[in-house]
């Protein structure tokens, strides 16, 4: 092959190659690039009543929590963070759409980093018609998103997927390969 | 000066994994701090159609943002941590079902947490003086409306429609669609016939 041509075509290669390492820094099939530093994240359960141990199932005690059923290791912390940190909340927060909301901050070098996260149960719905086993999907799927998962829109049985019976409280098998590949 | 065919590939691998390192470094320094805020929600009703959509809400409207006021604050049970919410006031345009053009609707979305950081699972802030085509329910307890969930906003820009969430598969019927054709999928749905 003649010098030109392949160096043009080695340039090409560049350039496409640049984008496309730029483009996978940030993108991929997860929830963006989101995740905490590593797999030891401290979480603060500030839920009430029934909601504490809602939570409390959800993060870490099930045998298919977070915890038990990932590589995440959830250390319960007795104060809020403000690093390496997520906290769990249930409040009255009226009729607004969204039995639960999670949402982080992410600050460190890579714009990726989580530095700390909030979910948060919605008792105005939940406290209504739903039973415990959907409060715990909810609070399930919650903590999925902080900890880097996106929605399923598809009937998979995890409590990421974005059906409606809201009857599986834990994550699936593929939740569980795509946290630990993440950390 | 020439290669041969296997040097010609041993070199462009060898580029595009320089290429690609490269990228993604270039990408960490020249966005180091990118801050970032996301949200996510587990919404109460999820449609699986256009139409579906179309009929489960109270009300259907092309409106214009007209003022955009803060509202309640909602507390944890603890009471360690808040939700700020905003009132937004909409003029109706076009009322394709449960309001009629010219009417003035208020909507209510939680929009900023005790951080200050604003929410946007929904879409986020709204921008006064841009029409939004929006599905919404009434509130049992209040005057207010609220967006029925992340499916259920479009912003209008060109005389087409911006979906708030693009990659939902309901959203993504009507995401880019001309204004027009949107509006008659709505109404096809509400006639019990879907398009598109």
């Amino acid at each position: 092959m003649s010098l030109h041509r392949t160096v043009v075509t080695w340039a090409a290669l560049f350039a496409l190659a640049i984008a496309i390492g730029a483009g996978t820094a940030y993108a991929s099939h997860r929830l963006g690039c989101y995740k905490y530093a590593d797999a030891s994240i401290n979480w603060y359960n500030g839920g009430t009543g029934t909601y504490y141990y809602i939570f409390q199932e959800e993060a870490v005690t099930d045998s298919d929590s977070w915890h038990n059923y990932t590589d995440i290791d959830l250390t319960t912390v007795t104060s809020l963070g403000t690093t390496d940190h997520f906290s769990t909340y249930n409040g009255w927060y009226g009729e607004n759409g969204w039995l639960g909301i999670a949402d982080f901050i992410s600050v460190a070098g890579d714009g990726c980093t989580v530095l700390y996260g909030r979910a948060r149960l919605n008792q105005s719905y939940l406290d209504g018609t739903y039973s415990r086993t959907q409060k715990e999907h909810i609070a399930c799927h919650e903590i999925g998103h902080l900890l880097g998962l996106a929605h399923l829109n598809d009937n998979s049985e995890t409590c990421m997927a974005n059906s409606q019976d809201r009857n599986t409280p834990q994550p699936d098998e593929h939740d569980q390969e795509l946290i630990n590949s993440i950390y | 000066m020439s290669f041969s065919r296997r040097n010609f590939w041993i070199g462009a691998l060898i580029v595009l994994a320089a290429g690609i390192t490269t990228g993604r470094l270039a990408a960490g320094h020249f966005f180091p701090y990118q801050e970032v805020h996301k949200t996510a929600a587990s919404w109460k009703e999820i449609y699986n159609s256009p139409q579906g959509l179309s009929r489960g809400v109270d009300a259907v409207v092309l409106a214009t943002v007209a003022e955009v006021v803060p509202g309640r604050t909602a507390t944890s049970e603890n009471g360690e941590d808040s939700l700020s919410f905003e009132l937004v006031e909409l003029d109706v345009v076009r009322g394709l079902k449960g309001m009629k053009a010219g009417g003035r609707i208020t909507l209510e979305r939680a929009a900023e947490t005790e951080s200050g950081f604003f929410l946007d699972m929904d879409g986020g802030p709204f921008e006064i003086g841009e029409t939004y085509l929006l599905f919404l329910q009434r509130q049992e307890d209040g005057d207010y409306f609220y967006q029925v969930n992340h499916q259920g906003r479009f912003r209008v820009a060109n005389d087409r429609l911006l979906a708030a969430d693009p990659e939902d598969p309901v959203a993504a019927r009507f995401h880019r669609r001309p204004v027009a054709q949107g509006l008659e999928m709505v109404r096809a749905g509400l006639r019990g016939r879907t398009r598109g």
